[in-house]
């Protein structure tokens, strides 16, 4: 091992392959992007330099707060459903027969495979005012709850991360219990023989050693609702108004409905500021040492 | 051996790699395109434009091609593009509803269809600034076309500068607010003349448990004309006098136009989640007769006939007071139009061609238009008889536009996108409720700078 990592140059041609595809399809346009925000721009003619112009605008700008909001909302309503959610369904599959095992894999992770137009189009449905299944259950209970839960201001981006947040539990469940599945049976074996129940070893043994999963759980669950875009996009267009845009979705209105492609690619740095500030953070607050069973 | 071994699979892996990115392609040669020319025609001697004597050419053509108003027009413009120019072959590239976004990559990675639909200034002035579009007025006036084009739709056909860029294919049409008669005889409720009874209308209608008026609001240009119509009872020109600078959102006819909007939304007109209403549900529900009322273009006549008949009709935009009724009932939203049409990608390798064929296109489109759907709004002329009986509606709308008092550009589209972005968002909200006219009309101001 000491040998061939002694050997700089075979790294070096090991690692070029990896380096070569994330400086083109990262660091470059990253790049661009970052020089281009300090721009007026059409998306087609050669940019102007404007300095600080994007930056002074967007922090003026309502929409850039009403943005920053609801990308917070959606991440909350995100990590707060799935992680806890994708905890007890993992647990529960990991104790499970062989048979309920694979079953159960299967059927929790079929939303994440599924498009996210066709999800959209579903919920839309169910979401309908008028004659959407939700409304319809509330009447059916005797209930005079009948919301507009997509046209309304305030409910338009839960009810949009809900979705989100159905369909990516999936996702998050089998990444835990992969996790979960990995940790060696006699640790569980040895808490047996002691007399600890099965809540308790989930407690005291699974949820300490799945912290490194969990960091990665959290980093995607995250910055996937500040990043959120093409629920809200299919859903409500943004709308009503402006109440359901988040940071991608002012990126996307600057560049491509308004043509200022320079305040699209300021906002778009300020998304990969606050997804990079999260991931930091995230990355020095949870296991912080590396796990080795 | 290992330290070789080693070198050979990095060797291998690289290689693979190189070879999973595609050479360059070969600079493709226009198709030589036996095979996509017409089968069956042999070259005529008694027509003198034969195929034989042209080389066979294949054009990309990016236009909307998604529903009646789009496909039929140019379905029939390619049978007789087959007749006439049999040597030409149309590979339609069918246009999304995406804001230009798709037509600006295009531009940008230079993968330009030969001939493509252009509807927004800004992005035909980008595109005439990155070298895409060139004037075409020599062109178009050697082959007759400029003499074809109606007074009408000069408009759409002329830049601010006096060049031609684009090549009206339909007439500068205008926004029109349907009536189910029967919905309102069979509620007995009058067909409003002033916006009072407009609400008053939406009240009734509301409480009967009937849309009034069913926007496809997740449209925003809907929202835009509505409050366009709006506007245009208390100030003629609507938005479009907002765009060119000439009044300012402060006056009080833009702020009682959003107050109106308010008042309309407050008293039930738009069915609950309007802003999430596409145009399918929408028309469902008009078609369907379980709406009173529809606000669309004059395009939509032809099928709003066919599913209703005589039950529908139009109105004028119900004015602000009984007494200002008649002066303000042939101010029309729509009508006027800014540079728009058929536009020809100056790096065609068949540029020449290009240019007469979207001049043909343009023809047949209003022949069409004309001559099978009855319609008198088209942006070229057509000397051949019109074909279908014109409709109660169309013909109605013939007289009222002789009598117009003012025009507006519809929902003040296709010039300024930032303001027209910042209109749609708030004019949503209004429908949605979630914003009052005084933000509404704060927001504005905030781009506009008053």
């Amino acid at each position: 091992m000491k040998k061939y990592l002694g050997n700089k140059a075979m790294i070096l041609a090991l690692i070029a392959p990896t380096m070569i595809l994330i400086c083109v399809m990262v660091l470059y346009p990253l790049v661009i992007l970052f020089t281009k925000s300090f721009t007026e721009w059409d998306g087609l003619n050669p940019s102007t330099f404007k300095g600080m112009d994007n930056y002074i605008r967007l922090f003026k700008d309502p929409i850039f707060y009403t943005g920053l909001q609801n990308g917070i909302i959606f991440a909350l309503v995100q990590t707060c459903i799935q992680i806890p959610v994708a905890t007890l369904l993992a647990f529960a599959v990991k104790d499970s027969g062989r048979f309920e095992k694979k079953f159960f894999r299967i059927t929790y992770y079929l939303p994440a495979v599924l498009s996210i137009t066709v999800v959209a189009q579903l919920w839309l449905s169910m979401y309908n005012a008028e004659y959407g299944l939700i409304n319809k259950i509330f009447e059916l209970m005797g209930l005079e709850y009948r919301q507009n839960w997509l046209g309304d201001g305030d409910s338009g981006i839960v009810a949009i991360a809900i979705v989100n947040t159905w369909q990516f539990t999936g996702y998050q469940f089998i990444l835990l219990l992969s996790a979960a599945n990995s940790i060696p049976e006699h640790y569980f074996e040895a808490a047996q023989i002691d007399g600890c129940s099965k809540f308790k070893a989930h407690l005291r043994i699974t949820l300490p050693l799945m912290q490194e999963s969990y960091k990665y759980c959290l980093i995607i669950a995250i910055t996937g609702g500040l990043n959120a875009f093409a629920t809200m996009n299919i859903m409500t267009g943004g709308g009503p108004g402006t109440s359901t845009y988040t940071l991608t979705y002012l990126m996307y209105r600057s560049a491509f409905k308004v043509g200022n492609y320079g305040y699209g690619c300021a906002s778009a740095i300020m998304l990969v500021v606050q997804c990079l500030i999260v991931s930091i953070i995230i990355n020095k607050a949870v296991a912080r040492e590396r796990i080795i069973y | 051996m290992k330290k070789i071994l080693a070198f050979l699979l990095a060797a291998v892996m690289l290689l693979s790699l190189a070879a999973c990115g595609s050479e360059p392609a070969e600079e493709e040669t226009p198709a030589p395109a036996e095979s996509e020319a017409p089968s069956g025609e042999e070259p005529s001697g008694e027509e003198p434009s034969g195929e034989g004597e042209h080389e066979p050419v294949t054009l990309r053509v990016y236009v909307r091609y998604s529903d009646d108003d789009t496909i039929l027009p140019y379905d029939y413009a390619v049978e007789c593009l087959a007749e006439d120019m049999p040597w030409v072959t149309l590979e339609l590239d069918p246009m999304p509803a995406d804001d230009g976004v798709k037509l600006k990559s295009m531009v940008a990675t230079g993968d330009m269809p030969d001939i493509f639909a252009v509807g927004s200034v800004d992005i035909l002035d980008s595109m005439i600034e990155a070298g895409a579009v060139q004037d075409l007025t020599e062109e178009v006036t050697a082959n007759g076309f400029v003499e074809k084009v109606l007074p009408a739709a000069y408009s759409k056909f002329y830049d601010e500068d006096g060049k031609i860029y684009t090549l009206p294919y339909t007439g500068t049409e205008v926004g029109l607010l349907f009536v189910n008669k029967t919905i309102f005889e069979e509620n007995s409720v009058e067909i409003p003349r002033t916006i009072e009874e407009w609400i008053a209308a939406a009240e009734t209608f509301s409480a009967a448990g009937i849309t009034t008026l069913p926007i496809f609001g997740k449209e925003q240009w809907i929202c835009n004309a509505l409050y366009d119509a709006l506007v245009t009872r208390y100030i003629p020109d609507g938005l479009s006098s907002l765009h060119d600078g000439s009044h300012s959102i402060r006056e009080e006819g833009y702020l009682k136009a959003a107050q109106d909007l308010e008042a309309l939304a407050a008293a039930g007109a738009f069915p609950d989640g309007v802003t999430t209403l596409n145009y399918e549900q929408a028309t469902n529900l008009w078609y369907n007769g379980q709406a009173a009322m529809f606000l669309n273009g004059q395009w939509e006549i032809p099928t709003t006939e066919q599913y209703l008949g005589d039950a529908a009709d139009w109105i004028p935009i119900p004015a602000a007071s009984e007494e200002e009724y008649e002066t303000s009932q042939h101010a029309f939203i729509g009508g006027t139009g800014t540079p728009a049409g058929l536009s020809v990608c100056t790096w065609s390798e068949n540029y020449d061609v290009a240019i007469d064929v979207a001049c043909y296109l343009a023809e047949k489109y209003a022949e069409y238009n004309y001559t099978q759907r009855g319609s008198t709004t088209i942006a070229v002329r057509c000397d051949k008889p019109m074909e279908v009986e014109q409709s109660a509606m169309n013909a109605k709308l013939s007289e009222a536009i002789q009598e117009a008092t003012s025009t507006t550009v519809m929902a003040g589209s296709g010039t300024n996108t930032e303001l027209y972005t910042v209109l749609g968002e708030g004019t949503q909200s209004l429908l949605a409720g979630v914003m009052t006219a005084e933000d509404f009309i704060e927001s504005i101001a905030l781009v506009t700078g008053d």
